[in-house]
């Protein structure tokens, strides 16, 4: 059900990772929980920013150079990412918009929230300090790339 | 021998924590702000605010580990002004009550079919017609194919008699009036219920049962002029989608007990059909009903004095303030048919509005929860009938407002007690509201 699963992920995901390489999704998926590196990469990917030969630490270098860089900063390349870092790294990438303290403090945190009300997280999963999977990362990236495609937040989502 | 009892208990409460794994938790504070105007009675006028300011935490060791907490400050405030046979008015001061909440302060958590929780937690009923209240308790779920158990006891007495909404007795109205840490009326509670999901592709089904045993001292009984009352209540629901836009909810709760010497067996049921032509359109009729006393049973809607001739009791009368109804004139649900017919439209992703006709109807020519139905020679059952507007704006995902804007047209038993020279310009009772939220 598993394996099932991540495939249909995987082909959902089709349209932001094709260039991927197979190697580098089968290593990320294969652990237990996703790591920064390799979550700044696939979100920079995803929005175009970074080729798709690039390496996980390219993918942290970006990131860290990104006005959010300063709460990557906080982690290793090789720790596990939070997500409240996932998806504040997804959504300024994205230039998804928020909440009033997200818009204010650009917390970690607030972006979690965020994911929350936006519906990509369920309820009782919503810690913001929680690391998450290497599928919730691939899911999270699908979800935005489909619903802001268009650039930003529109009204008729 | 106690170190040992004290070490063992610590042991046990730890042991979940020791599966540790990362501990992950949240945490949040929630602003509610609120103004109504006004409020009529007589001479006197208000604008009325209830606000709360709440902080909730929840922390995971594990699936089977965790903890949650959710409490504040309430504020509800009364700006009072008088007004003479001249038109002149006068400002005569705040009155307000400013009190503690704790809503939840327990640890819970799920492992494989069972799950449990323990410490304060709210508890309601799948109608929404019996209860919806924090209670200190045990309670245990179990989840079987399709069916889902539930089952638990607590007590109500350790709880801020201002905060809680137990409305039964006059006991319970005089502990919402006490000082801000005076705690609710003690009773006891013991519920069961059981869910299916999918009974059949648009049928939900559900039952819920409660029993109460009033704990409330011989000195408390004689100070508010009641008794005690014991009570059970059953309630089956059946909810689900007919085709693709057509949604039904139906429930029908029996209530029976003893208030004092007197049996009480009590009725209510409700009934939703809505029709959803679109994503963003609702047009929908919802009915409640309930059964009622008269006058000469019982001299208030709460239970208190009882009329001499009284034999038995037969008005519906729910645990808490739930599913009130109305807005400009506020009836919680006993001895009353509400007939709403409401139409909603959601025109963008952060605007909504409803415009809800109501019509109020009690059941007995006797008490209903309103100051305003105390006139006892009025035999007409007609209460009322309210138009009322709402507007709901959420411009940002952590604060909105809401703005309502009701008419009622009273019927003979809604008495306002209006000085004559006022009266001509209420033919019709209105009122306004604000509701602001933010969240963070």
């Amino acid at each position: 059900m598993k394996r099932i699963l991540l495939l249909l992920i995987l082909t959902v995901s089709a349209s932001f990772l094709w260039g991927q390489s197979n190697e580098l999704l089968d290593s990320f998926l294969s652990k237990e929980k996703a790591d920064v590196a390799t979550t700044m990469l696939l979100v920079a990917q995803s929005a175009g920013l970074l080729p798709h030969d690039a390496s996980p630490q390219d993918g942290y270098s970006w990131a860290i150079s990104e006005k959010f860089g300063k709460h990557v900063k906080k982690f290793k390349a090789d720790e596990p990412v939070t997500l409240g870092l996932f998806y504040l790294a997804l959504f300024k990438t994205w230039n998804v918009k928020g909440g009033l303290m997200y818009s204010m403090t650009g917390a970690p945190r607030y972006a979690a929230k965020e994911a929350g009300f936006l519906g990509y997280v369920e309820p009782s999963e919503l810690y913001p300090n929680r690391t998450v999977p290497p599928y919730e990362v691939l899911t999270g990236i699908s979800y935005v790339s489909a619903d802001f495609a268009e650039g930003g937040n529109t009204d008729e989502k | 021998m106690k170190n040992k009892i004290l070490i063992i208990l610590l042991i046990i409460l730890i042991f979940p924590m020791v599966q540790l794994g990362a501990y992950e938790d949240d945490w949040g504070v929630r602003l509610d702000l609120n103004l109504d105007f006004p409020e009529v009675w007589g001479s006197v006028f208000g604008i009325t605010t209830d606000d709360t300011l709440k902080f909730d935490y929840r922390g995971r060791w594990s699936d089977a580990a965790k903890i949650e907490f959710n409490g504040g400050l309430g504020f509800d405030g009364t700006f009072m002004l008088g007004v003479d046979t001249d038109f002149s008015f006068s400002y005569n001061g705040l009155h307000y009550k400013l009190y503690p909440i704790l809503d939840k302060m327990n640890f819970y958590g799920n492992t494989g079919m069972f799950g449990y929780s323990g410490g304060r937690q709210l508890i309601s009923d799948p109608a929404g017609l019996i209860l919806r209240v924090p209670f200190d308790a045990v309670s245990g779920s179990i989840d079987i194919g399709k069916h889902i158990f539930r089952a638990g006891a607590g007590y109500t007495g350790l709880q801020f008699g201002q905060s809680t909404e137990y409305f039964l007795t006059r006991t319970d109205a005089s502990r919402s009036y006490s000082s801000a840490f005076t705690l609710a009326v003690p009773r006891l509670m013991e519920f069961a219920s059981w869910e299916m999901p999918a009974l059949t592709s648009w049928m939900n089904i559900s039952a819920f049962f409660l029993a109460l045993q009033d704990l409330t001292s011989p000195e408390d009984q004689a100070d508010s002029e009641s008794s005690r009352f014991n009570a059970m209540y059953l309630e089956l629901k059946v909810n689900g989608l007919l085709g693709s836009n057509f949604m039904y909810s139906a429930a029908g709760i029996g209530q029976f007990g003893k208030y004092g010497s007197l049996p009480v067996a009590a009725a209510a049921g409700r009934l939703g059909l809505s029709w959803l032509p679109g994503t963003r359109t609702q047009l929908g009729v919802d009915v409640i009903s309930t059964t009622g006393d008269t006058w000469n049973n019982r001299e208030e809607y709460l239970l208190g004095k009882t009329g001499s001739s009284a034999e038995k009791l037969n008005q519906y009368i729910p645990v808490s303030t739930v599913s009130t109804q109305g807005y400009v004139v506020e009836f919680e649900i006993g001895n009353l048919t509400s007939v709403s017919a409401f139409f909603n439209n959601r025109p963008g992703k952060n605007f909504s509005w409803e415009i809800r006709a109501t019509t109020f109807i009690r059941n007995s020519t006797g008490p209903v929860a309103s100051l305003y139905v105390n006139d006892k020679t009025v035999d007409n059952a007609f209460l009322g009938e309210e138009g009322l507007l709402t507007f709901n704006w959420r411009p940002k995902s952590d604060f909105g407002w809401s703005w309502k804007m009701g008419v009622m047209y009273p019927g003979e038993a809604i008495n306002l007690n209006l000085m004559e020279e006022i009266e001509k310009f209420f033919p019709v009772l209105y009122r306004m509201g604000f509701d602001f939220s933010w969240s963070f």
